[in-house]
């Protein structure tokens, strides 16, 4: 029952985690809190959903195309709604994150209509897989097996390449990081184009299960949220960790106390994290030495 | 190899550099010298292109090549490397990720192989710390830490700006002595310094900024020598009344 629970509640905490480390990746490199990330997601799931029902298009290449379709919306956010403006106050760039998402919100529902729809998958949630005496749902399996590879490329692709040891560096001292020759824009650009596909995979995962319309990314981007700050918003790591442990503890809750306290628990347990680790569980600050 | 031709910077209505004209050629080490506020670090910035729309006067070229108007990344691409003040390490970046940044703008991984182990030479402490993140290190490893990392750019014209500010004696010579050898390989220095006396111990021109201006500029040596440099900036009092220096200084520096 606990091991059931914990890997249940952990393929959820893997969707918490993917749209945790868009929000991160976009915070400590624009400093800015992205309330659009969900809105991004749900549009590049919409977008999935056209290809799929619509066009007709192979799963494959439908969840393909709607990936690169996440990349440049991203970096079309960025470039369009960020780059203009000159000088921001940190107030006025969450005012223009809620203003895009607000856009994009009625943009879809006037696209797709607010009604729910089903979302055409291969996976089922009934149909189920046995390890000795864990089971596991289909849809549950490919949550943790796509969101663990998709983590993993990431941690390559921040640890190993050039080009995101330089978003790192850029995140902590812009103006060093141009003396390096590193082209702020565009890296930032590439910064978002990351951040919505993380979104987007994120929410190619979740429609399954939560079916689809407009609203489908509102609780999965507050939970997001509360797993970035549990976990350190300025740590990667940090929203992984934040994201599985605020799935494994939503669920744990649910299943031994009652599902209606699940979420009240989980944040009662935030919160006091918070009251003792102000900058979450992994968040790291180095103090400048002269 | 760097001119600087009657530039002028302003921030916002305040104007930080008036009519500064300076050379620095090729194979030197060039210090600059002035008191805190003279306009020292606003000099490097201007060349870099930091400050946007600055120099609101004047022209920059390097190697032919003007400056004005063009990004910090262009302008470093073009050979010109900028040590900051302040020794800005990326803290959260491995001493190697550090070098890696440093060598950005290059694509020969031989050659960055290379001057990595150069680096490492240089400064055998950094290749002890190769994994530490650099936000762990001490002052005077991270200012090892940020010319090595310049270094990685193979730049033909290094800027430092105060680098021996608030070191320990100790790391300061250590310091020093490596740029001396880097110049000797190679790279022309422009060193800002408020420690004079070590400044101009390494360098073979010296100028003397104040209020934004160039108001003395010579040999290092016969700067070393200067009665005013030396009672000014090197703290050693000649047998003048101060009273007597002050109109002595201000007759013939501005
Ligand atoms: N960001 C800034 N805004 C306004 N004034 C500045 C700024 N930076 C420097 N200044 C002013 O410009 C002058 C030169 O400063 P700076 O170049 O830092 O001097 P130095 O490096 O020689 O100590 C000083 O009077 C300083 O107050
Ligand atoms: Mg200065």
């Amino acid at each position: 029952m606990l091991t059931q629970l914990i890997v249940s509640g952990l393929a959820t905490g893997c969707l918490y985690a993917l749209v945790a480390l868009g929000l991160v990746i976009v915070y400590k490199a624009s400093n800015v809190l992205n309330f659009a990330q969900g809105d991004m997601a749900m549009v590049s799931t919409f977008v999935t959903f056209t290809l799929l029902e619509t066009l007709h298009i192979p799963f494959f290449w439908a969840v393909l195309l709607a990936i690169v379709g996440a990349f440049l919306l991203g970096a079309l956010f960025e470039i369009c709604l960020l780059r203009p403006v000159k000088h921001p106050t940190p107030l006025g760039l969450i005012i223009i994150t809620v203003g895009a998402q607000q856009i994009l919100y009625g943009v879809a529902g006037w696209i797709w209509g607010y009604d729910t729809k089903a979302f055409p998958s291969l996976l089922s949630d009934l149909k189920i897989y046995r390890f000795g005496a864990l089971v596991i749902s289909e849809v549950n399996l490919w949550i943790l097996i796509a969101s663990v590879l998709l983590m993993l490329a990431l941690l390559l692709f921040f640890r190993y390449t050039r080009l995101g040891i330089a978003i790192r560096a850029m995140s902590q001292n812009l103006i060093t990081a141009k003396l390096m020759g590193v082209s702020a824009h565009w890296t930032l650009s590439l910064t978002w184009g990351i951040a919505s596909v993380l979104g987007a995979v994120a929410g190619i995962l979740i429609a399954p299960i939560t079916f689809l319309d407009p609203n489908m990314m509102l609780n999965p981007l507050l939970k997001a949220f509360a797993a970035a700050t549990l976990g350190g918003m300025n740590s990667f790591a940090g929203a992984v960790v934040g994201g599985g442990s605020l799935g494994i503890l939503e669920n744990l809750v649910g299943g031994y106390l009652t599902p209606e306290l699940k979420e009240s628990v989980a944040f009662l347990i935030i919160i006091l994290v918070l009251c003792v680790r102000p900058s979450g569980l992994l968040g790291r600050h180095y103090k400048h030495r002269v | 190899m760097l001119k600087v031709h009657n530039i002028e910077t302003f921030y916002g209505p305040i104007r930080a550099i008036s009519g500064l004209s300076l050379e620095v050629p090729e194979g030197k080490i060039v210090a600059l010298l002035g008191s805190n506020g003279a306009g020292k670090t606003t000099i490097l910035k201007t060349i870099c292109g930091l400050l946007e729309g600055q120099p609101s006067k004047g022209t920059i070229e390097f190697m032919g090549t003007p400056l004005n108007g063009l990004a910090p990344e262009g302008i470093v691409r073009l050979g010109i490397a900028y040590v900051e003040e302040g020794r800005p390490v990326f803290e959260e970046l491995t001493v190697d990720e550090n070098l890696l940044m440093g060598g950005y703008v290059r694509r020969d991984v031989h050659g960055l192989q290379r001057d990595r182990d150069r680096v490492m030479s240089y400064f055998p402490v950094l290749g002890q710390r190769r994994g530490q993140l650099a936000g762990t290190l001490s002052g005077g490893e991270r200012q090892m830490l940020v010319i090595g990392r310049a270094l990685m750019a193979r730049p033909k014209l290094m800027l430092l700006d105060e680098p021996s500010l608030g070191l320990a004696p100790m790391a300061v010579k250590e310091i020093f002595q490596i740029l001396k050898t880097i110049n000797e390989e190679g790279t022309t220095i422009l060193l800002v310094e408020q420690n004079a006396k070590m400044a101009l111990e390494i360098a073979h021109e010296g100028h003397v900024i104040e209020a934004g201006r160039v108001v003395l500029s010579d040999q290092a040596k016969s700067l070393l020598e200067n009665e005013n440099v030396r009672c000014y900036y090197l703290g050693i009092t000649g047998e003048v009344s101060a009273s007597g220096l002050k109109r002595h200084r201000k007759k013939r520096w501005r």
